[in-house]
């Protein structure tokens, strides 16, 4: 009997779990007590942030769908910002911004604190994560004004849920991570235009003093001196000159881009459809068009006509503007007679599947953009002269010389505002562009944008609504004023 | 059996498989080396059989005759007769007489299903007189329970078993589909009619709140596997543990129940040799109500005229328009233009014998139309024809058993490209090394090579059914037309002539064991167990229109389990007194790897796999995961006199899911039962009630599904720039995460009356889910959409039961029947506080017009029910401008439409505030996604060896939403065949109509118009997709009518002539038909109907021969 106790201790002896048996070592997945080990771990990071960023970007949404340079295509889905009829029930989220974030927080946090080889090497990857945040938050507060500002990483779900801040704050905290940026990069020059640098952050250090100053009502002209210097500083630290790519078509053609200070990179194998699909053509609508071949379309369904350029947008170019046709083109029947019109700024590539797919980088800031920012910071200076010279640089290489129209401050200011339009249609920036003139009394927004006709501060508020579900889950959050 | 005909027996059986395997080589030429491979392992079976034959071969030596009948002297058709520790026997004929060879002083056993068995000596008697008693069915049948059989009679919870002989259905699917109607309590969903696809299994409403995802744990054979790919012709029972009482034994994973599956063992006595043959057709009867292209063409050009701009809709290039030259993707033109351009030969080849047709153009009044009518439908759907060949031997005698079958199946899909292939081995054997020493093994493999739709199933059933039907099928080269220049809106014939898709899958589980009896009355018996899944798959795309690169890719995914078990039981009987306690261990690892790799750009399309692509397109991706889990558990059961009893069990489970501070569960079970009926005060009523047991239970379950990164947050690669590799965040950590864990309890009672006649089986139980192991939503400045948490409870409470018997036993007829059915009522329980009204989440506000205000609704609430569905209202369409005039401001239409008055012809909504708005406060609530009350049917109908069999299940409680046709309706995309709604007197085509289905407008009504058909969710009333539309919204409730099926038991004299002991013949009709108010296809579908593969209607014809 003495013999089965026995055995019957030894099983139990095998039963009384042992904790290594189940103890697993994760392999295809890092978790958070395996990461931030080493310099590798921040390097590869901030490429995710990258990656993130971009697809961040890749809308129209919020900065282009509000504004007049879009009117809707043959597939008609566009959206309610387009539309310009938002509301507490049709409202977005802002969840994706603070996702890019989190991570940027995160990186900052942790990042911080791991050793490197080189000194420089981890201040320009904290350099381009601050650049990447105060970025961010530019796009948030431009939508949304006063907006939640978070400076830490998500890491538990105990932690506070915030309340939005004024959009001051807001502004400042961009500047903020602009300054820490320009004063982290270790190099003056262009390392990768299809990184963040130090003439970026330059560059976002003056969109922000010029939203501050008119937007925010800063009342500040310093704001405007010190975003004047910025891009003067930006410019020289660039390297760079309006025409160095050749002609305009090539600014969005080549990839290396001399002209752009800071762009997000495209390719096949890595990331396409950029949002230039949407305002682009399947073949299927334009098989009758006699200039087909001419056209940017897609075999399949990789284009999808949501959106045309507008008839507002192609009356704003001289007939002589050599941009015109690049910004976009008409497809045509043999009577002659426009079946629709697509953009024609970002072609894409054909690749050997035989279609055409959407590779073409999303430019942040490039020279142009400067230089027109510049002009409307002098002339909100009062340096009128000073601005005329500034918005001459991009009329020149458009081939219809220089302006000579009225002199007086706002004539220039909307005459800025118009260039702007035609040099940078559909790159993202319209809607913040008419957020400022709109500001600044240059022009009046509910008059300008076909969509907003008839409408006023009161019925159609300029910043964006927010979900109801999003108040629910953070109830320290209110709505956008002007909703209800 | 003498030894010679052993041999002329195995002689007979290459034979027949030599012919099997022509067959079969028939059907699939190509597949000749993997047929070739089987065959070998087949006469490798046979060896092993035939080697356990000659143990068994002994002398003959004199002949007995006899009769068995029942208690009514009515002969008993089918009986076993075997002489006991040899391999003699037969089966009694119809008249219940038997003649048999025996050696001197043999001991016969006579034995047939429902009745005690019964142990005959023969010495000299020639004639005899066997009466079998009727047993009570319910109390001798045994029970798997965790760890271990028990006899019905002593159980304590709530089990429910189906035998073999009672699981029938067309071969195509997979095993657990059998279940559906047969188990009170378990909801088994058949989303899909593609062979070899599984169905959903709910059990007693599930644990969360969206239950078609909690899948209860299948154990075949003592191992934890998958439900895939199991040979229905092997499975001998198949259990549903239910209540925790009972699958409180399997702990961590036992929270949605478990389903026990136990295949055929061989059985000591005469060797048995059965082939089984069948052949099913099958066809889909219903099809799409969609018009014709004459129908098509005359609606869409008509309204037309009313888009924005009805130039391109017109004479563009879509299917409905003008300018399509010869030979592009639309077949519509101007006849005058195809006879300019092409000439009146090749018009008049067209029309007479290419089958264009012409009309007069609607639009353009004289001018002529030519198009092409194509029946898209058809080009989808096929008649399917299927093989089912199984072999099986199976024997023993009192040393060993053995058990060896090998199967193939074939089976297309009755959407054409899909198919179902499978071939099957199962090597069940035990062997008795001492006499308290027994070892056990088994082997079981299966290959199946598959063809489905996959994730295109959507895009193929809702897309290449709705062509319109103007869109050319094949060029004049012959080559199949792609439809559209778009992936997924191509033709199937496209599809299937450019694109090769294969996967392969080869599942082996192998299992050995033995069983110990140290000392009288303790056993220990360890298990090994090893299961191998292995898939292969190889995509290709042969260079086409829409692909031009050859795109290819390739996946390899090898899931392995280790599972070692073992149990050490101790049983004692002291007089009255049944004691037994068990103490066991197990231990499961899973590694997974997974390999994936695509490129495109090859040279040629000969060949499809990643070799030929170029260098530059090709990437790669490995994993490798793994889980661990070790556990311990015990259970002891007393009862006194099998007239009291009780049991309880407790399981300690690790795993490493969790984390380290919180990687152990315990899991408890207790149960009692009183079989009254062995009581002496039940004695005067025990002609009536014969069985009377009452029983009541009590557990708890655990769910540990999740992943390593829930609790220690996840670095994700995969974020690439620039040519970089990248990572980022991407969940979040929850060092907290318990187990989730299910309380339940459940009381019941097994009522046998008129001598077990008829059974009853009720059971009333209430289940909490807590520590919910649930996504939580966190708030958007988190930047995560949720973090996994423990989160809030489910209840559950139930009712179900099961009724058989047998209204009519006579000499010749009998009628069985049984019914069960199962209600079932599930809500949130408690939720952690967030400042709601019943600390709701997902919901979102609508207007209440009982208490006059608005309330919130919908999503996940303390006390309401789950998966609520909300929809606006149709009230009909406004007849006239006029009246549209005064409709409320719809806030919801397309963003061009915004502020555009409505018409005659739009949908008249409920404007349920009564604010002159119409937005998300307006939605009304229409019904549950769920169905509640689900149940089955059965009758059987014998007479002599003839049986007839009709099975019908049903399904009540919630609501389907009609996407596709919605989708039709409303012309998604501009480019989408009609429905015959568009011509029928119930929809709007001009002013004055009174109608309740809105215009149809061929500019799309979803990207342009008002939304008439389909329309937005809410963003915040917690659920997706559908029409959101009251007129497209129908009931889901069912009748459907499964099976309908006829059998005739072949036995006889001469049929033992020819060494074959039986014939069994069947013919049965599955899935006949729905009595359903739903429109769609099929009414088993759960939420939106978007386009399901639908279950087929098979006819089926089995013949088996058993030797």
């Amino acid at each position: 009997m003495k013999k089965y106790i026995n055995l019957l201790i030894v099983f139990m002896m095998a039963m009384s779990s042992c904790e290594s048996w189940i103890e697993v070592k994760p392999v295809s997945e890092i978790t958070r007590s395996s990461y931030w080990n080493g310099e590798g771990d921040v390097k590869g990071y901030l490429v995710g942030i990258y990656s993130d960023f971009r697809s961040m970007v890749n809308e129209t949404y919020y900065d282009e769908d509000r504004g007049d340079a879009l009117d809707n295509g043959v597939v008609g889905t566009t959206s309610r910002a387009w539309a310009n009829s938002l509301s507490e029930t049709v409202a977005p989220n802002w969840r994706k911004f603070y996702t890019q974030m989190h991570h940027c927080n995160l990186l900052l946090k942790y990042g911080a604190d791991i050793s490197f080889n080189s000194q420089a090497d981890r201040d320009r990857i904290l350099a381009e994560t601050y650049f990447m945040r105060g970025y961010t938050y530019l796009l948030l507060t431009q939508s949304f004004g006063d907006v939640p500002l978070v400076l830490i990483p998500m890491e538990s779900d105990a932690q506070e849920r915030p309340a939005r801040s004024p959009a001051l704050d807001v502004i400042n905290q961009v500047i903020a991570d602009a300054d820490k940026a320009i004063s982290l990069f270790p190099e003056n020059g262009i390392v990768s235009r299809f990184r963040a640098s130090k003439a970026a952050a330059y560059a976002l250090k003056a969109n922000a003093l010029t939203w501050k100053y008119e937007v925010l009502k800063s009342g500040n002209v310093q704001d405007l001196d010190d975003a004047i210097t910025a891009l003067t500083t930006a410019e020289t630290i660039s390297g760079t000159s309006i025409g160095a790519v050749g002609s305009y078509a090539n600014v969005f053609s080549q990839k290396e881009n001399p002209e752009v200070i800071f762009s997000l990179f495209f390719g096949i194998n890595e990331a396409e459809g950029m949002y230039a699909s949407k305002l682009t053509t399947a073949q299927t609508y334009i098989s009758v068009a006699v200039n087909k071949e001419d056209i940017p379309y897609t075999k399949s369904g990789l284009a999808i006509h949501n959106f045309a350029p507008s008839a507002k947008l192609k009356k704003l170019f001289a007939v002589n503007d050599n941009r015109a046709s690049v910004a976009y083109i008409d497809a045509r029947r043999s009577n002659g007679k426009v079946i629709l019109t697509t953009q024609n700024k970002f072609r894409g590539t054909i690749y050997p599947d035989g279609d055409r797919h959407f590779d073409n980088n999303i430019i942040i800031y490039r020279l142009a953009d400067l230089v027109l920012l510049k002009a409307e910071l002098l002339a909100l200076r009062d340096r009128v002269p000073d601005a005329i010279i500034q918005l001459n640089r991009t009329r020149m290489r458009a081939g219809i010389g220089n302006y000579t129209g009225a002199a007086d401050k706002q004539s220039v200011l909307r005459e800025i505002l118009d260039e702007r339009g035609r040099e940078l249609c559909f790159e993202l920036k319209r809607w913040p562009d008419l957020m400022r003139a709109h500001a600044s009394q240059v022009i009046n927004v509910y008059e300008l944008v076909p969509n907003m006709y008839g409408k006023n501060e009161t019925t159609c508020p300029l910043y964006f609504p927010i979900q109801q579900a999003m108040m629910d889950v953070n109830p320290n959050l209110v709505q956008t004023s002007g909703y209800y | 059996m003498s030894l010679r005909l052993v041999q002329r027996e195995g002689f007979f059986l290459i034979l027949i498989i030599k012919s099997i395997m022509k067959d079969v080589q028939k059907f699939h030429k190509k597949r000749s080396l993997r047929i070739f491979s089987s065959a070998w392992v087949l006469l490798f079976i046979v060896q092993v059989a035939f080697h356990m034959s000659y143990v068994q071969a002994q002398t003959v030596e004199h002949t007995v005759n006899g009769v068995v009948s029942d208690e009514s002297g009515n002969g008993i058709f089918g009986a076993t007769v075997a002489v006991r520790g040899t391999s003699i026997g037969t089966i009694t004929d119809a008249d219940g007489k038997f003649k048999l060879k025996v050696p001197n002083n043999s001991n016969l056993t006579i034995s047939f299903t429902g009745y005690e068995p019964q142990q005959v000596n023969v010495r000299k008697s020639n004639n005899l007189v066997i009466t079998l008693k009727e047993s009570y069915i319910s109390l001798n049948e045994v029970v798997t329970v965790g760890y271990g059989k028990q006899s019905r009679a002593t159980v304590t919870s709530s089990i429910s078993k189906v035998q073999a002989k009672d699981l029938s259905m067309p071969p195509v699917g997979n095993p657990l589909s059998l279940l559906q109607g047969k188990v009170a309590g378990l909801e088994v969903r058949v989303s899909s009619g593609q062979p070899g696809s599984d169905p959903q299994l709910i059990l007693r409403g599930g644990t969360s709140t969206s239950p078609e995802s909690d899948n209860p744990l299948v154990i075949i054979d003592g191992v934890i596997r998958n439900m895939k790919d199991v040979n229905t012709q092997n499975i001998e029972t198949i259990e549903v543990l239910k209540d925790a009482a009972s699958t409180a034994i399997y702990g961590a994973r036992a929270n949605n129940g478990i389903v026990v599956i136990t295949t055929k063992q061989g059985k000591p006595g005469k060797g048995k040799i059965n082939v089984r043959y069948g052949l099913n057709v099958d066809d889909q009867p219903k099809r799409y109500p969609l018009s014709t292209a004459r129908d098509y063409l005359y609606v869409s050009r008509l309204s037309a005229l009313h888009a924005l701009n009805p130039q391109n809709y017109l004479t563009g290039s879509f299917a409905m328009s003008t300018a399509n030259p010869r030979n592009s993707l639309n077949t519509t033109a101007f006849l005058d233009d195809y006879i300019n351009n092409y000439g009146q030969d090749y018009v008049d080849d067209l029309l007479n014998n290419k089958g264009w047709e012409t009309m007069e153009d609607p639009v353009n009044p004289g001018k002529m139309l030519i198009f092409k009518d194509t029946d898209f439908q058809s080009r989808l759907f096929q008649t399917a024809v299927g093989n089912d060949i199984n072999i099986d031997f199976s024997g023993g005698n009192d040393k060993s058993t053995y058990f060896a079958s090998a199967g193939y199946l074939n089976q297309p899909g009755i959407v054409k490209g899909t198919d179902y292939t499978r071939m099957s081995l199962l090597f069940n054997g035990s062997y008795k090394i001492r006499d308290n020493f027994k070892s056990f093994y088994s082997i079981n493999y299966s290959f199946r090579e598959f063809i489905g739709l996959g994730n295109s199933e959507n895009s193929v059933m809702s897309r290449a059914a709705r062509m319109p039907r103007t869109v050319r099928d094949y060029y004049e080269d012959g080559t199949p037309a792609q439809g559209e220049n778009r992936n997924d809106f191509r033709t199937r014939d496209h599809e299937l002539y450019y694109r090769t898709n294969l996967n392969h899958v080869s599942r082996i589980n192998i299992s050995t064991g033995f069983d110990w009896e140290i000392i009288p009355d303790l056993k220990f018996e360890p298990v090994f167990s090893f299961y191998n899944n292995e898939g292969l798959t190889n995509n290709f795309e042969k260079a086409n229109q829409i692909f031009a690169d050859r795109r290819a890719s390739a996946e390899h995914n090898m899931d392995l389990h280790f599972q070692y078990d073992a149990t050490l039981t101790y049983s004692k009987s002291i007089e009255k007194n049944n004691f037994s306690a068990m103490l066991g261990l197990n231990y499961t690892n899973d590694p997974s790897f997974s390999m994936s790799g695509s490129g495109y750009g090859a040279p040629t399309d000969y060949i499809p796999t990643l070799n030929a692509t170029t260098k530059e397109s090709q990437t790669v991706s490995t994993t490798y995961y793994e889980n661990k889990m070790a556990s311990v558990f015990g259970r002891v059961t007393y009862d006194y006199n099998k007239r009291y009893l009780f049991s309880a069990s407790l399981r300690k489970d690790g795993s490493s899911r969790f984390a380290a501070n919180h990687r152990f569960g315990i899991f408890p079970g207790a149960s009692a039962g009183w079989n009254m009926h062995e009581e002496e005060f039940f004695t005067p009523v025990k002609k009536l009630i014969n069985n009377l047991k009452i029983r009541a239970s009590w557990g708890k379950t655990g769910n540990n599904d999740l992943s390593l990164a829930d609790t220690e947050g996840q670095y994700k690669p995969g974020y690439a720039y620039d040519g970089d590799a990248g990572l980022l965040n991407t969940v979040l950590a929850n060092n907290n995460l318990l187990w989730e864990t299910t309380a339940s309890t459940d009381l019941g009672f097994d009522l046998g009356m008129f001598n077990s006649r008829l059974n009853v089986l009720f059971d009333v139980y209430s289940k909490i889910t807590s520590d919910r192991l649930m996504s939580k939503t966190l708030w958007a400045e988190s930047g995560f959409a949720s973090i996994k948490s423990n989160y809030g409870e489910m209840k559950s409470k139930g009712v179900e039961f099961e009724i058989s018997g047998t209204p009519v036993k006579t000499k010749n007829f009998t009628w069985t029947s049984s019914f069960n059915f199962a209600f079932n009522r599930s809500v949130c329980g408690k939720l952690p506080y967030n400042g709601q009204y019943k600390n709701r989440t997902n919901g979102g506000i609508i207007y209440d017009t009982k208490l006059g205000k608005y309330v919130y609704a919908g999503g996940f609430a303390e006390g309401e029910r789950p998966g609520s569905r909300f929809a606006f209202q149709s009230l009909g369409v406004y007849a006239t401008d006029e009246e549209a005039a005064d409709a409320p401001y719809d806030e919801l239409v397309a963003a061009s439409s915004v502020g555009l008055p409505k018409v005659g012809g739009d949908t008249k909504w409920r404007d349920v505030d009564g604010n002159d708005t119409i937005n998300y406060k307006d939605l009304v609530f229409v019904g549950y996604i769920h169905p509640d009350r689900i149940g089955g049917f059965t009758n059987t109908f014998n007479y002599k060896g003839l049986t007839l069999r009709v099975v019908t299940d049903f399904s009540m409680g919630n609501v389907i939403d009609n996407m596709f046709r919605g989708g039709s309706n409303s012309s998604g995309r501009n480019n989408i065949a009609t429905m015959t709604d568009v011509t029928s007197k119930d929809i709007w085509k001009k002013q004055g109509d009174i109608a309740t289905i809105p215009r149809y407008d061929v500019e799309s009504d979803w990207d342009f118009g008002k939304r008439n058909h389909a329309r937005p969710n809410s963003p915040t009333i917690g659920f997706s997709n559908g029409t959101v539309n009251t007129l497209y919204i129908k009931k889901g409730d069912y009748l459907a009518f499964r099976e309908v099926s006829l059998s005739y038991a072949l036995r006889g004299v001469w049929l033992e002539k020819i060494k074959v002991s039986g014939i069994d013949l069947s013919l049965a009709v599955y899935n006949l038909g729905y009595l359903t108010a739903y429109d769609g296809l099929t009414p088993e579908v759960i939420g939106a109907d978007a386009g399901k593969y639908p279950r087929p209607r098979s006819v089926v014809f089995t013949t088996n021969l058993s030797f």
